[in-house]
């Protein structure tokens, strides 16, 4: 470590000794002086006792080691892949005597810039984990050729049986005739979509899952003539179903009900219908559940359901005590709750939760996938008016409320589509509205990753969000991986990996092993234009945002200690000499 | 039966294709240590199908493993293999068939019932297991004859004066051959509760040939010759039915319908939908009036001339009554009752006849109007006094004159205008004594007034059931004391059917990409997913047999190559169905910085 002494430009190695030395110091120069001194002060006495000194000083500093701070003023380039000449000539063009460095990532580069306090990179930029050789140089980034190739790249890397995996993405300067097809695990060719020449094209690739298990898909691009350009795996995990605990409560029995819980039943979900007969006169319906009659809400029968499904005219009408526990099992327990409406829905004042929506005068609506089908809905329209809220597809709406979620939709008579025999559209409706509302399982931790992508010997960064104290992480193979925590978020725990072998790995806390997270490791080639798209970005971001300052970059220079030795040996030599001369 | 087959083999008659070798069976020795030796093959195999003894078909004698076989017949399996082997198998699924060794040949028999996949297995002499590719035994099943009928509508009726004839011919065809076919004719008589059926069952004209597959039979039915009266109703159908045995398929048309249309009985039918008769109870009045009239014709020997003129008087009286409300109708009060009246019998007869028998509630205003309206009979009477058959035929309106009637569709008001003239003629008559006579012109009332009923009918179904409302106070306050809670409870998930090809899809995947190799627990997996798929496969054998074949294979097998492992994977991910979209629980940390948000938010709104 470096210590700076009252000299701010003179600082000590061995710094820790100073005080010692010091002291040793000066009684060897008293003793030297003693030495010297033969009772009178003549020139000679005087001579010698600088040349003691001296020799004294050069012995102290050969064993402390003095440095001082030089400021620098060197220039470089850094080329990374896909640089442009041009660029570069034009740079070389200003900066006569500037130094040319090949990025390779990883490498150390703190020795080559050690003089160099201004850095140019072209091209597609360094790897954020080479971001920290660069911390004391002030780097301007120049953005090198943008590659062509799918630079935008979203889709779920965990989902469900039984929903669509969709694959979505931006493509750079494709080719006319690209063909991009998405592949299963296996191979089988599941959808694929023709690209036009054009600057930029997004496109969409859908699929529905239908196993659970860890699958590789993959993303195949041909050119126009059907040959291969690319082929990148899309590692999915695919989990199986959960059922949900639904309770329905209707002031009366209703096909919009009856068809709503033979779809939920027979999927297999836990239902709970109360229809009411007449005043005081229930029937209650229990289906893949236990009988267990319900009169009133107690947030203790709440909490075990995922979702609580009211008809208008039950919502408007629970009493006080009823909407509290209400209220309450949503904002704590996370209840989700669905108003089944009808036009006195939006017309009516509730305490509970206003759903914010004004006559449009339309009464039929179509879906984005079924745009030759109709269906009714109330002439109303929903309005967004916080953070809050937010609408499923454009017929429904959800407000969250502490930990849950309460809705409704606009749409009227779904049912009416199953009797059309559009009974997916009608699961689609049903079931995007209910992933929308229902209540989620709380894990006591997940794992957090930002990197789309793990390559095989690059750092891959993670995290770990949970309330638990020190969490420890282990690796498959039974490493345990050390986390920091983060500066900032309490509950938020960071490591990173540095995967060696291609394919399925896995993490998982190490007292709770449910929850693990499972990661596909891939070579470097794979998805070479995203990653380099992603460098572009992240380098932009990291070097040329913000105030530029001009980082002033000083070098520790020393003397070797030879010299000291050599002035030390000198000092002595002479005085070990001058007795015997003037003797 | 074996020996019978067994015979059927040495049987020199029993030809063998020329492509027999063709064919060449696929053999996969499953023991991986045994690969120095030279497994054996098969030189010759050959099977024989024979169809069951209806069908009259020849034996097919063929060398292609891939079967398709009539439901019920019985397949024989006959191999030759090049070198000697310890033990032969056919497995069917699960179901393995050991072969019989016979001679030199390993022979095995089934009757086939259901579309299957089987494959050979067998053991060589130092105990190695082989294992064949997969071949489909598809059964087709003995169709049920089809009829295609032509030449006639579904519905057709006569008028009795017409000739009631229906001609058409019936075009039959079965695969394997016709037994029987026939027309089940139901001839139904009479109305509501009296209605009475009798079943026939007709032949066709033209000779049938049993056994033929196809035949074009001709029919001409005459309606006369099954009885049929005015009225009546002729249900009919042709049936077939194939030669199978033991169960004979059969077949049916659809039933034709034909009808004698019966003019009189035009009857007045209230629809389903109506809660209440809404016709008001006079129309009736005038078929009560033909049934007394007819009694009264029936009983005239037995009463006394006195009583029997007094009771046609009676009946006279009724008419004109009914007459009179029909007046009403018209709106048309001048238009009174004109018929012959006592006072008008007196001036033709010194001594009133009727003056018992009068009701004094025949108005002395109708003289005039009646005598002179008879004043006009009169005359007509004088005009046409020659037409001896019927001398009253002047005093009456004759209406079935064509040049007299309407010759389109009349209005109401005028069928009801003829129908009073009508009624007047049969009160005239009955007030002559005359029952007899009245009674056509009665008929022609009646027929009239139905046909007034039936162009009325629209006007009578816009009346609907209209309850007064319930007032506030009365609603809900029933006894509810019977009403109780009900409750259901029932497991309506459905078992997903492909569950083992899913855990298959799943290791495969593992086998595939990771470092894990082929369990002895993953064959039962595969060998489950097989019977799954072989289910779908048995639909589209063509599509699947592959798949089917290397889970197959997999069930067996030791090891297996990555390639193999996808192709299997590929053809069981297009074999599962599509799933419906369906809500998922899903989890969701939530994290405090979440918290934190939804907080500030809930307190800045």
């Amino acid at each position: 470590m470096l210590w700076r002494t009252m000299n701010s430009a003179i600082q000590f190695i061995n710094e820790k000794w100073l005080w010692f030395s010091l002291l040793v110091m000066f009684v060897l120069v008293l003793l030297f002086i003693w030495k010297e001194w033969k009772g009178r002060f003549n020139r000679i006495f005087f001579i010698n006792s600088i040349v003691a000194l001296i020799g004294l000083v050069a012995l102290l500093f050969m064993f402390l080691n003095p440095t001082w701070a030089e400021e620098v003023q060197g220039k470089a380039v850094l080329l990374t892949e896909g640089f442009r000449q041009t660029r570069l000539d034009s740079l070389k063009n200003q900066e006569q005597f500037i130094k040319e460095i090949d990025y390779v990532p990883g490498k150390n580069l703190k020795e080559v810039l050690a003089s160099v306090n201004k850095l140019f990179i072209l091209g597609h930029g360094v790897a954020a984990f080479d971001y920290w050789q660069l911390d004391d140089i002030s780097v301007d980034y120049l953005e090198g050729q943008f590659p062509s190739g799918i630079v935008r790249l979203n889709y779920p890397k965990e989902s469900s049986v039984g929903t669509e995996l969709i694959v979505q993405g931006m493509y750079n300067e494709p080719n006319s005739g690209t063909k991009l097809l998405l592949q299963g695990a296996a191979g089988e060719n599941l959808d694929s979509t023709v690209l036009k020449s054009d600057s930029k094209q997004g496109f969409t690739l859908k699929a529905k899952l239908k196993t659970e298990g860890k699958f590789v898909y993959q993303l195949v691009e041909t050119d126009s003539v059907g040959s291969l350009i690319h082929k990148d795996p899309l590692p999915v995990v695919v989990a199986g179903k959960e059922v949900l605990r639904v309770l329905i409560v209707n002031q009366f029995p209703s096909f919009e009900t009856k068809y709503l819980k033979n779809y939920l039943s027979e999927e297999g979900h836990e239902l709970v219908v109360r229809s009411k007969i007449t005043s005081g006169k229930y029937k209650f319906e229990y289906f893949n559940t236990k009988r267990e009659p319900i009169y009133g809400f107690t947030e203790k029968l709440l909490a075990s359901f995922d979702v609580l499904i009211l008809d208008t005219e039950t919502f408007l009408g629970l009493t006080r005590n009823s909407e509290r526990i209400v209220a309450n099992s949503i904002v704590q327990e996370g209840l989700g709750v669905f108003v089944q409406p009808n036009n006195g829905l939006f017309k009516a004042r509730n305490t509970l939760e206003d759903f914010n929506a004004t006559i449009d005068g339309k009464e039929k609506l179509t879906l984005p996938g079924w745009p030759k089908n109709t269906i009714e809905k109330h002439p109303y329209r929903f309005h967004i008016a916080s953070l809050k809220e937010s609408l499923i597809g454009d017929y429904a709406k959800r407000i969250v409320i502490g930990k849950g979620v309460i809705g409704t939709s606009l749409i009227k008579n779904s049912y009416e589509l199953v009797l059309r025999g559009k009974s997916d559209m009608y699961q689609e409706i049903w079931s995007s509205i209910l992933n929308g509302i229902s209540k989620k399982t709380e894990p006591a931790a997940i794992f957090d990753v930002s990197d789309e992508i793990v390559f095989v010997n690059r750092p891959f960064d993670f995290g770990v969000r949970t309330k638990k104290d020190r969490p420890q992480v282990q690796h498959s193979s039974g490493y345990a991986i050390p986390l920091i925590k983060h500066v900032n978020l309490d509950d938020k725990w960071l490591g990173a990996l540095y995967p060696q072998e291609k394919g399925w790995d896995s993490l998982n806390l190490q007292l709770d092993t449910t929850i693990a997270m499972n990661y596909f490791v891939m070579d470097t080639s794979k998805w070479s234009a995203l990653a380099s798209a992603n460098a572009i970005a992240e380098n932009k971001r990291f070097f040329n945002q913000g105030e530029k300052k001009t980082l002033k970059k000083e070098i520790y220079l020393s003397v070797s200690r030879l010299w000291y030795l050599l002035v030390f040996i000198c000092c002595m030599g002479y005085l070990w000499l001058t007795p015997k001369l003037w003797d | 039966m074996f020996c019978y087959f067994t015979g059927a083999l040495e049987n020199p008659k029993t030809q063998i294709p020329q492509n027999a070798q063709k064919d060449a069976i696929g053999i996969t020795a499953l023991d991986t240590a045994s690969v120095a030796i030279v497994p054996p093959k098969i030189n010759k195999q050959v099977i024989i199908i024979d169809y069951p003894e209806y069908t009259n078909k020849r034996r097919l004698v063929t060398s292609d493993m891939n079967i398709k076989a009539l439901e019920g017949s019985t397949v024989k399996w006959r191999l030759d293999y090049n070198q000697k082997i310890k033990e032969s198998w056919l497995q069917f699924g699960t179901d393995n068939v050991s072969m019989s060794k016979i001679n030199t040949s390993y022979v095995a028999l089934r009757n086939t019932e259901n579309s299957s996949f089987y494959n050979l297995k067998f053991l060589d002499t130092l105990e190695n297991r082989y294992i064949s590719d997969l071949y489909a035994l598809e059964v087709y099943k003995d169709e049920a004859p089809s009829i295609n009928i032509t030449g006639l509508q579904p519905f057709t009726s006569f008028d009795f004066a017409e000739p009631q004839l229906l001609e058409f011919t019936a075009h039959v065809k079965d695969d394997f051959g016709l037994a029987e076919v026939a027309i089940i004719a139901t001839v139904s008589k009479g109305t509501g509760e009296s209605v009475k059926f009798r079943e026939e069952r007709l032949s066709f004209d033209n000779f049938f040939k049993k056994a033929s597959t196809s035949s074009s039979l001709k029919k001409k039915l005459d309606l006369r010759t099954l009885k049929m009266e005015p009225g009546d109703e002729l249900y009919f159908y042709v049936e077939a039915t194939d030669i199978k045995s033991p169960k004979p398929n059969s077949t049916r048309t659809e039933t034709f319908f034909s009808v004698i249309r019966d003019t009189v009985k035009d009857g007045f039918a209230v629809e389903g939908t109506m809660g209440a008769d809404l016709m008001p109870d006079y129309f009736r009045s005038q078929r009560q009036l033909i049934i007394d009239t007819e009694k009264l014709i029936a009983d005239e020997s037995k009463l006394e001339k006195k009583e029997y003129n007094f009771k046609s008087n009676e009946l006279g009286f009724d008419q004109k009554a009914l007459r009179l409300k029909y007046g009403k109708f018209m709106g048309d009060e001048t238009e009174g009752p004109v018929a012959p009246t006592t006072n008008t019998m007196a001036d033709t007869d010194s001594e009133d006849p009727l003056a018992s028998y009068s009701h004094k509630h025949d108005s002395d205003n109708e003289h005039n109007l009646v005598a002179e309206e008879e004043h006009d009979h009169e005359h007509d009477h004088e005009e046409s006094q020659d037409q001896e058959e019927d001398p009253l035929e002047a005093y009456v309106h004759n209406h079935e004159d064509p040049e007299a009637s309407t010759l389109f569709a009349q209005s109401l008001k005028s069928k009801l205008k003829q129908a009073m003239a009508e009624m007047w003629d049969a009160e005239l008559y009955l007030r002559l004594f005359e029952p007899e006579k009245s009674l056509p012109y009665q008929h022609k009332a009646l027929k009239l007034i139905q046909e007034i009923k039936n162009s009325a009918r629209i006007y009578v179904h816009r009346i609907g059931f209209d309850p007064p409302p319930i007032k506030e106070s009365k609603r809900l306050s029933g006894e509810l004391g019977e009403v109780k809670s009900s409750s259901k409870q029932a497991d309506l998930e459905k078992e997903f059917p492909y569950i083992f090809m899913n855990r298959a899809i799943e290791r495969l995947e593992l086998l595939r990409t990771t470092k894990v190799s082929l369990q002895p627990s993953d064959r039962e997996i595969f060998q489950k997913a097989g019977e799954e798929l072989a289910r779908l496969a048995i639909k589209e054998p063509s599509k699947y047999l592959n798949t089917l074949q290397g889970l197959k294979l997999l069930s067996e097998a030791e090891n297996s190559n990555e390639e193999d492992l996808k192709a299997i994977q590929k053809g069981l991910v297009q074999a599962l169905p599509n799933l419906s979209a369906e809500p998922i629980k899903g989890d969701s940390y939530s994290s405090r910085l979440n918290e934190l948000m939804l907080d500030a938010l809930e307190n800045n709104e």
